[in-house]
């Protein structure tokens, strides 16, 4: 396993918590009834989209499959340390220490998309 | 114990998912749900590498992912929403807006 609840709470919470939520709402608003017409015919763009993707594909499977995948030295934070500190408590620190000027600053750009998405979402009226 | 090459080849795959949906299809929405689904591939990369280097640095990296993330579904699909409005499609082929 990997260790890493607040991962997986996280995850839930944001993704089926807010992400979809917010996504339900909008395609209640969006009430678009030609989504039949969307459906492409097959065409050289597909077969292309196709190929890429399958050549960038095996391109990242090669990768980490590859028997001299360097992963560089260990970190500081070995399966014993996660399990008697807790993965919460490390990540908290973590976040208040070496990484808080990272925090302050996702703290703003959070606040920046909230205040553009109710600017850019209103209703103009003439 | 789940071997790491297992989860990173999980992750390619939702990756390649993501950018298939995004060349594909032709529904914003679903376009949108695409690119949501590459970033929480490589979120999974993400976790994967910090438990087999015992690092703590990948996943306050998935934190800060997923709250620039967050900020994106918002603004994106308020942009939607009032494009919607002037063009009543969700087709991407229709927001030629800047084009002209």
């Amino acid at each position: 396993m990997l260790n890493a609840e607040f991962v997986a709470v996280i995850q839930v919470l944001v993704y089926a918590g807010a992400i979809m939520v917010l996504f339900l709402f909008v395609l209640m608003l969006l009430s678009s009834k030609d989504s039949e017409k969307y459906v492409n015919k097959w065409s050289v763009g597909k077969i292309l989209a196709g190929l890429l993707s399958l050549g960038i594909f095996i391109q990242i499977a090669g990768l980490f499959t590859a028997n001299e995948l360097q992963l560089g030295s260990k970190g500081e934070y070995p399966l014993e340390v996660v399990e008697e500190v807790g993965s919460i408590t490390l990540i908290g620190r973590l976040l208040f220490t070496d990484y808080i000027l990272s925090f302050e600053i996702i703290a703003i750009l959070l606040l920046v998309a909230v205040i553009g998405a109710v600017v850019i979402a209103k209703r103009r009226f003439q | 114990m789940i071997p790491i090459e297992h989860i990173l080849l999980l992750s390619a795959l939702l990756f390649i998912i993501g950018v298939l949906g995004v060349m594909l299809r032709r529904n914003v929405i679903v376009m949108f749900m695409s690119i949501e689904l590459m970033l929480n591939a490589v979120n999974l990369s993400f976790v994967t590498f910090a438990r087999s280097l015992d690092s703590m640095t990948g996943v306050v990296f998935i934190f800060f992912i997923i709250v620039v993330a967050a900020a994106e579904a918002v603004v994106g699909l308020s942009i939607i929403l009032s494009i919607f409005r002037t063009r009543k499609t969700l087709n991407i082929d229709e927001f030629n807006l800047l084009k002209w």
